[in-house]
Order: C-alpha cells, then sequence, then structure tokens
C-alpha cells in the first residue's frame, strides 16, 4: 500500500474532526429548532394536531420528553454506577487458555491483560 | 414422489443438513452450512401455505408437528433470513462445531414455530437450548465454558418447566394443542407454568440475565446466530399461548424501562446490545399482552424488524471483535477511519433501533404505540415512549458513537471481511427497505396490520405529525447528549463489572451454598468427632476392661501361679482319663 492512501484510510471523518465539532453541535441546534417552528406552524395553521391523549397534541411534548428522558437516563445511570459498579475480575477473572481457534480470536490476549489489571474505576 | 416433503416439518432440513457439515471437507463446511437455509426456505415455501396441518397420532395421543398459519410463517420466513445472514456472516469460520450448531439452532427454531402440540414445541424449544450452548463454548476460554453451563441450565430448565405444564394442561384438559391459553383474562395452574417456561426465553424480569450473561461470551458470529432465535422464539410462543393476557403489559413495560439504565454504563458494547435486546422485546411484550389485532401485528412487526436490526448491530460488534479483539467501548473509538462500510452499517442499524422515520424500526414499533394509544393506555405510552428516548441513547448514539467515534484509540483494523461486509449489507438494506415500503412487512402479518380503528385500511405509520414527533423524540435526545458532552456530564467508559440480578446466583447462592456446606462439613466434623470419641471411649472401656493392663485377662500374671493351673489342669485330666 502506498504511503499517500494509508494516509487516506487513517484521516478522520469530516464529522469527527474536532474542528467541526461546533459546526455539528449548532446544526443540530438548528435542525431542532425548525422542528419545534415546524410543529408549530403545522399545528396551528394547517392541520389540527391529532393524538391519542391529550398530552400529545401540546407541541413540543415529544421534544420536552425526548429531552428529559435522556438526561434522566443518563443521570440516573451514573448514581447506579455507585451502587453496582465493580472492578474487572470481580466474578472471579476470566483466565484466558491458549487459543485452539486462530482464525476465531487471534487477539484477545491483548484486550484481556488490559482488563485484568482491575482496580478502583470509580469515576 | 415428494410427498415426504410435505410431513417433514420446516427446518428440518437445517437440522438435518447440519449434521453432515462435519464430515465434508473443512474448505466446503461453511459453504454447505450456507445453502442449508436457503433449501429450507424453498421447503417452507414450496410445500406449505397457510391452513396446512400435518397431525400423527402415537401412543393414543395426538401430535401436530406441522401447523401452518399466519402468525407462524412471519417468523418462519425471518428466522430463514437471519439463519442464511448468520450462515454467511460466519462463511469464514473455520470451526465445524459451529456451522453444526449454528444450523441445528436455527432449524430447531423453525421447527418449533411450526409445532402445533406442546410436545412437539418442547422438543424443539430443548433442542435450541442445546444446539445453541455450542456457539458460547466455542469461544474456548474459561469464563465461556462457565457461562455455557449456566446458560445450558437455565435454558434447559426452561423445557423441563414447559414439558411439566403441558403434562398438567393435558391432565386438565385431555389436550396438547398449543393454542392460546388466555381463558376470559385468568390463567389456569397448568398455563401459568408454561407462562414461566417461555418468560425465562423472553428475559422477564429477574429472569433476563442469562441473556446479558450469555450473549457477549459468544464467537463474534455466534452472537449473531444467537441474537435472532432463541428470544424470538419466545416472543411466538407468548404471542401464540397468552395473546391478550393483560397482566403482559406491566411485565413488558418494566423490560422496555429498567435494561436502559443498565445499557448507558455498560463497558462491553455487546453487552450494551444484550440489554438493548431485553429492552426490544420489552415492546413486543406490551403489545402480546395488549393483544388486539394490532397489537399482535406490532409485536410481530417488531420482531421480524428487530432480528434485522439487532442481527446487523451484532455483526458490527463481531467485526469488531474480529479484528482489534475487544468490544470494550473503553479501548475503542476512532475506527471509522479504516472500517469505514461497518460503520455505515452500524449507524443504519442504530437509527433503524432507534425508530427513525425511513428506517424499519419506525414502520414496526408505531404499531404497538399506536394500539396502546387506542386502547387509552396513558402510562403504557408513557413508558414507550421513555424507552424510546432510552434506546436512542444505547443503541443509537452510545453503541456507534463509542466503537466508531469519539476519542481516537489509535486502532487501525483493516476493514471487515468481504462476507461479513455482505452480510451487513443486506440487513441494512432490510432496514431501510422495510423502513421506505413498509407494506412489505405489513402484508405478511397475520393480521395484515388492519387498523380497524381506522376504517380497516392498512395501518399507516407515516403522517407529518407522527414523523415530526418522532424526530422530536430523538433529536432532543442527541441534542441532550449533546449537552451533557460539552459539559463534560456524560459518564465516562471505564472497564468495570456491573452487578445485575446474575450476582444472585454467581456470588450469593455460591456464597451461601459454600457457606451452608461449610457449616454443614463443620458440623459433620464435629458430629462425628464427638461419635467418634464416644465410640472409642466406650471401645477403649470395654478393652479396658476385659484387655486392659488392669482387667481379668490383661493382668500380668506371675509364672508360679500359672504353673499352679497348670498343674490342677493335668490333674483333672488325669482323673478324667481314669473315670
Amino acid at each position: 500500500m502506498s504511503k499517500e492512501s494509508t494516509e487516506k484510510d487513517t484521516l478522520a471523518w469530516w464529522i469527527a474532526r474536532p474542528e467541526n465539532t461546533n459546526t455539528i453541535w449548532y446544526t443540530l441546534v438548528f435542525v431542532c429548532v425548525t422542528l419545534i417552528a415546524g410543529d408549530f406552524v403545522y399545528h396551528s395553521f394547517m392541520h389540527e394536531k391529532h393524538g391519542y391523549f391529550s398530552f400529545e397534541t401540546a407541541i413540543g411534548f415529544h421534544a420536552a420528553y425526548g429531552f428529559g428522558a435522556f438526561i434522566f437516563v443518563v443521570l440516573l445511570g451514573k448514581e447506579l454506577r455507585k451502587l453496582i459498579m465493580r472492578p474487572v475480575g470481580y466474578y472471579d477473572a476470566p483466565v484466558e487458555t491458549t487459543h485452539h481457534d486462530d482464525h476465531d480470536v487471534h487477539h484477545t490476549e491483548e484486550s484481556h491483560t488490559e482488563d485484568l489489571q482491575g482496580g478502583d474505576h470509580h469515576a | 414422489m415428494l410427498d415426504w416433503l410435505t410431513v417433514l416439518p420446516p427446518g428440518a432440513i437445517l437440522m438435518i443438513g447440519a449434521v453432515f457439515v462435519p464430515l465434508l471437507p473443512k474448505k466446503f463446511q461453511a459453504w454447505f452450512a450456507l445453502l442449508l437455509p436457503v433449501l429450507s426456505a424453498g421447503h417452507l415455501l414450496g410445500f406449505f401455505e397457510d391452513g396446512y396441518s400435518h397431525s400423527i397420532t402415537m401412543l393414543g395421543l395426538e401430535f401436530n408437528p406441522i401447523r401452518v398459519d399466519r402468525l407462524a410463517l412471519i417468523f418462519g420466513y425471518i428466522f430463514h433470513i437471519a439463519a442464511f445472514l448468520s450462515g454467511l456472516y460466519a462463511l469464514k469460520v473455520e470451526d465445524s462445531i459451529q456451522h453444526l450448531s449454528g444450523m441445528v439452532y436455527a432449524g430447531a427454531a423453525i421447527a418449533a414455530v411450526f409445532a402445533g402440540d406442546l410436545i412437539s414445541l418442547f422438543v424443539f424449544w430443548e433442542l435450541t437450548a442445546i444446539s445453541s450452548v455450542f456457539l458460547i463454548w466455542a469461544s474456548r476460554n474459561e469464563d465461556a465454558l462457565q457461562c455455557g453451563v449456566r446458560y445450558l441450565i437455565i435454558q434447559v430448565a426452561s423445557g423441563v418447566i414447559l414439558l411439566g405444564g403441558a403434562l398438567l394442561h393435558f391432565k386438565d384438559t385431555g389436550s396438547l394443542a398449543f393454542v392460546n391459553f388466555v381463558d376470559g383474562g385468568n390463567l389456569s395452574t397448568a398455563s401459568t407454568v408454561i407462562l414461566w417456561s417461555f418468560g425465562i426465553k423472553a428475559a422477564f424480569p429477574f429472569l433476563h440475565n442469562w441473556l446479558q450473561d450469555a450473549y457477549p461470551k459468544a464467537t463474534y458470529s455466534g452472537t449473531v446466530f444467537l441474537s435472532a432465535f432463541t428470544t424470538k422464539l419466545a416472543i411466538y410462543a407468548l404471542a401464540r399461548g397468552f395473546a391478550g393476557f393483560s397482566f403482559l403489559i406491566p411485565i413488558g413495560c418494566i423490560m422496555t424501562a429498567f435494561p436502559i439504565f443498565f445499557a448507558v454504563i455498560e463497558n462491553d458494547l455487546r453487552k450494551v446490545l444484550a440489554y438493548s435486546l431485553n429492552n426490544q422485546l420489552g415492546f413486543m411484550v406490551v403489545g402480546i399482552g395488549i393483544g388486539t389485532q394490532l397489537a399482535i401485528d406490532g409485536a410481530c412487526a417488531h420482531a421480524f424488524a428487530h432480528i434485522l436490526y439487532k442481527g446487523l448491530l451484532f455483526m458490527c460488534m463481531g467485526a469488531v471483535l474480529f479484528r482489534t479483539g475487544t468490544t470494550k467501548a473503553s479501548e475503542l473509538g476512532g475506527l471509522h477511519r479504516t472500517m469505514p462500510y461497518t460503520t455505515i452499517f452500524c449507524i443504519v442499524g442504530g437509527m433503524s433501533i432507534s425508530a427513525f422515520p425511513l428506517f424499519s424500526g419506525f414502520a414496526a414499533k408505531s404499531l404497538i404505540a399506536s394500539a396502546a394509544g387506542y386502547e387509552q393506555m396513558a402510562i403504557v405510552t408513557f413508558v414507550l415512549l421513555f424507552a424510546s428516548a432510552g434506546v436512542m441513547e444505547h443503541s443509537g448514539i452510545k453503541i456507534p458513537f463509542f466503537a466508531f467515534f469519539a476519542h481516537d484509540s489509535g486502532k487501525r483494523p483493516k476493514e471487515a471481511p468481504w462476507n461479513m461486509l455482505l452480510a451487513m449489507g443486506i440487513a441494512a438494506f432490510l432496514c431501510i427497505a422495510i423502513g421506505v415500503y413498509p407494506a412489505m412487512l405489513y402484508d405478511i402479518l397475520p393480521n395484515h396490520a388492519f387498523d380497524v380503528n381506522h376504517g380497516g385500511d392498512v395501518y399507516s405509520a407515516y403522517s407529518v405529525t407522527h414523523v415530526v414527533t418522532q424526530l422530536e423524540l430523538l433529536l432532543f435526545a442527541a441534542f441532550a447528549f449533546g449537552l451533557l458532552m460539552r459539559w463534560k456530564a456524560y459518564p465516562p467508559e471505564v472497564p468495570s463489572v456491573n452487578l445485575d440480578f446474575d450476582w444472585v446466583y454467581r456470588k450469593a447462592l455460591p456464597f451461601l451454598v459454600v457457606g451452608t456446606w461449610g457449616i454443614v462439613m463443620a458440623m459433620w466434623n464435629a458430629g462425628a468427632s464427638i461419635i467418634s470419641d464416644r465410640a472409642s471411649k466406650v471401645t477403649n472401656a470395654a478393652t479396658n476392661a476385659f484387655m486392659g493392663p488392669n482387667s481379668r485377662f490383661g493382668k500380668d500374671v506371675e509364672s508360679s501361679f500359672s504353673a499352679l493351673w497348670a498343674a490342677i489342669l493335668l490333674v483333672v485330666y488325669l482323673l478324667l482319663y481314669y473315670v
């Protein structure tokens, strides 16, 4: 493989480059605002908002619910960690035996040795 | 001449054919295994149609090994697709046992779906358990070996419970037919037992942990097989036997909600997917519990779509495992550079499971949500919406983001081999095809997706309102993710073990057993020493009494005394001689 193509292969995608993070973020913000605006315009002037329940017909209900649910899940997950997180190897460390099947799993040593270091991971 | 093919259960070709796999030369094994789902699909499509039934009488009992109806057919179709895609994905695996067990497993699941009586169901139910465990053991390490044993015990127990329930049911009703057991909203004792059996395989709360335990430990291709069949067979069985049993609604709701929290903090991405699988099963269980025609269609549509996108996601993570040797989020990141196709397929899978419009999850999940809406189940709707946002978190964002983007791990693995890419590509294509053209899927649903609350037309997922509200839900969830990342409030990925219910039987129970055993042994030893003390005292006392140093027989005797006794004896003898 030539040097050029190797570099091309390892080049990060546009969306993954740090200098574009802000562009992506503000695009997302823009799309979200547009969605709410569209929800408002369409359901106020063009088409009555139908739903199975009255709460569903509020403008932006799903937006607020999705946002709230996500934050709730992540923050509660963080609390849950304090309760249930244990170091790797808690259930009597898995001991890697020799690999009989080289085609399947010829690279697991590295990951497992790292895992076995375990220790205090409470972030 | 081909009549015998009509009495051969669908899936039998997979099971019988698979037995020949190990006999073939290594390089043909995988290709032959791949041919089997094609032949079996031809068998199903060519010889069976809706309404076909085949019964046999044995020992005075009527068995119904083949019953074909629309509920069985949709699962039969998707199981064949899954078997083919898994086989294609595993084409470069040079391990006879995996090809053998994978195809027997798929065949058994298919045959179970077409089983019309409980005993036939039991036979294939157990066969899925026994054949699939080899996909875990094939990882060939100590951890997988032990995990496989746990998996096998739980799966076989499910079958044994099913058999017990079937026999009770037969005693009560005189029938072995596998039909709906819900009698006016109630269950008999026998059908409750059967529900427990199905509940284990469907990963009901507290019965679920075998799934998160086992699936991440199977081989990279084994998990793709596993993700398709076992739990969806259970979903089929629930839809057949317990449709409309309202108790399933809260169970399903719990299933959709609780795995989300575990998925958020889990580091092993294949385990995240296992939790995600559990959460998806919840949607189906809710649909089955609601039990209206639309809800059952929703559960089936969701199972169909789910097998494809979940299989796709497991394939993507399998490719990562194959190339890098790990699926730990803390060790991954930045793989999109060298695995671009896998990245794209993973994003398609993530968008499908998150139910973005134009992806399969949207077309399928909407049926269940609408069915709940029609029944005015507000709490259920709240929970399902919450779960949808959660799915967006763990499968829509976390899986693709931490594997392929996020911080650069520095790993530069090669792209997945062509056969894996092809299997992923077909699955991704089907995910989008179902999303863009849902009629294709609705057409094969048990009740044709007829929306009776909407004039009986075929259900339509696409309205401006529905698309806008769904996008709001998902994109504001993404917005929340962005915000948490910018605030650095998103929990970092750390190598860890997170406790779940399996702690009870992996730690607490062994501790109790070992502890109890220890106590028992201590008591035994104590008791034994007391007894042996006593016994030895008694024997010692006896010995001492008769033969001890001071006993009559043990005393030292003077020789004169002995000589005297000898003389007396001789005299007595002499006298007796002359008498």
